[in-house]
């Protein structure tokens, strides 16, 4: 009786074909997978950062009694460190700074010197603006945070970039808020705003 | 003399010209009905982990969206509860696009804000539906702040419940509105 005894050389170069084909889309799927599982913690992380930074933002406009902006309408790079976005002047002489330091910088200042500081890590590639807004009866600030859009796979950039914004009356807890009313004039005049919103 | 090598094959090292042959001699290649097995396991692995991929991508797209409609219900929120109390009208219903910002993550989001009696106060809800694609149920945020009308002025005193401050801020998805003050 006839027996095969091996391979051919054309069956081992169709398997050796196959092979590195798999191959190539193992090693290209586990790519795609590590990229996509890291682009996605740090997206979440980010909007994270980002939550919080709104929050924080927002309760120190509303407690604010004046806003400043240096560099109005200028939008910064977050790659531009030390450039300062924002200063807040709250009650009791305490001003709250933020400022571009590898993502935004927020820093509580009393009595000329820096008392806390509290960091929000942003990717470097974004960017941020604030701009003051008056509707004839409140003053708001608006700040606006452009950010990269990574592709995941070629790790470039790309169109169009996500804009994160921040909208928040000033001073709006001393419209509203009992606590700073001394004088039953001053209550009138504080009050008119009803209740608040946390 | 054969030196074995793996699955079967071996060299033959001595004698006439070298070739691979098979060591046991009864199964000396692959049937048919085996390469049609592990070409169809294959492509079912692969279609898995496509499809693990898919998913991921597609909650990562659903989170983002989720964090920016509640950044946008926010945002309405904050301008709602600025207007004087005069505006505030029971029953006014407001429908509108979502902001310049919102719109290349939201798309076609949009915002609804709806004032409600709630005894003397107000309830205000800001709403923000997106799309999520054909066949599939839109997502939705909803954000609900109570505001209480002014009061007149109350001497010093009495001045820790002037403004009647009370507020309660919930966020419900698919879940019931969380109640309770919350202070700074």
């Amino acid at each position: 009786m006839k027996t095969r005894q091996g391979f051919t050389l054309l069956e081992m170069t169709l398997v050796s074909v196959v092979s590195i084909i798999l191959l190539a889309v193992a090693v290209a799927l586990t790519g795609v997978v590590m990229g996509l599982s890291s682009v996605t913690s740090r997206q979440l992380e980010g909007e994270r950062v980002l939550g919080r930074l709104s929050l924080v933002f927002r309760k120190d406009v509303h407690q604010a009694e004046s806003i400043t902006i240096p560099q109005e309408n200028k939008t910064i790079s977050l790659r531009e460190d030390d450039q300062i976005i924002c200063e807040l002047r709250l009650p009791h002489q305490e001003i709250v700074r933020y400022r571009v330091h590898r993502g935004i910088l927020r820093e509580r200042v009393r009595d000329g010197g820096v008392v806390g500081r509290e960091g929000f890590p942003l990717d470097l590639r974004g960017r941020v603006q604030i701009r003051q807004e008056n509707d004839g009866i409140h003053t708001r600030a608006v700040m606006m945070l452009e950010l990269g859009a990574g592709d995941p796979i070629t790790r470039q950039e790309r169109d169009p970039h996500r804009t994160w914004q921040i909208v928040a009356y000033v001073g709006r807890d001393q419209l509203t808020s009992p606590a700073v009313s001394l004088d039953s004039t001053q209550t009138t005049a504080k009050s008119q705003n009803g209740g608040e919103q946390q | 003399m054969e030196r074995n090598l793996f699955w079967g094959l071996s060299i033959m090292q001595q004698g006439e010209p070298q070739r691979i042959v098979g060591t046991t001699g009864m199964h000396p290649g692959s049937t048919a009905v085996e390469l049609v097995v592990a070409v169809t396991l294959l492509a079912v692995l692969s279609g898995i982990c496509s499809e693990l991929i898919v998913s991921t991508v597609r909650l990562r797209r659903e989170e983002r969206k989720r964090a920016w409609a509640l950044q946008e219900a926010a945002n309405a929120m904050e301008t709602l509860f600025a207007k004087p109390w005069e505006a505030l009208v029971v029953g006014k219903k407001e429908v509108g696009p979502c902001s310049p910002a919102g719109q290349p993550v939201l798309e076609s989001a949009v915002v609804r804000q709806e004032v409600l009696a709630a005894g003397e106060a107000r309830r205000l809800v800001v709403t923000v539906e997106w799309p999520n694609g054909e066949g599939k149920p839109s997502g939705s945020v909803s954000l609900v702040a109570y505001r209480f009308p002014p009061v007149a002025a109350q001497p010093a005193s009495q001045s820790s419940r002037a403004s009647g401050g009370i507020s309660q801020l919930a966020q419900h998805t698919n879940l019931p509105p969380v109640g309770g003050n919350r202070g700074d």
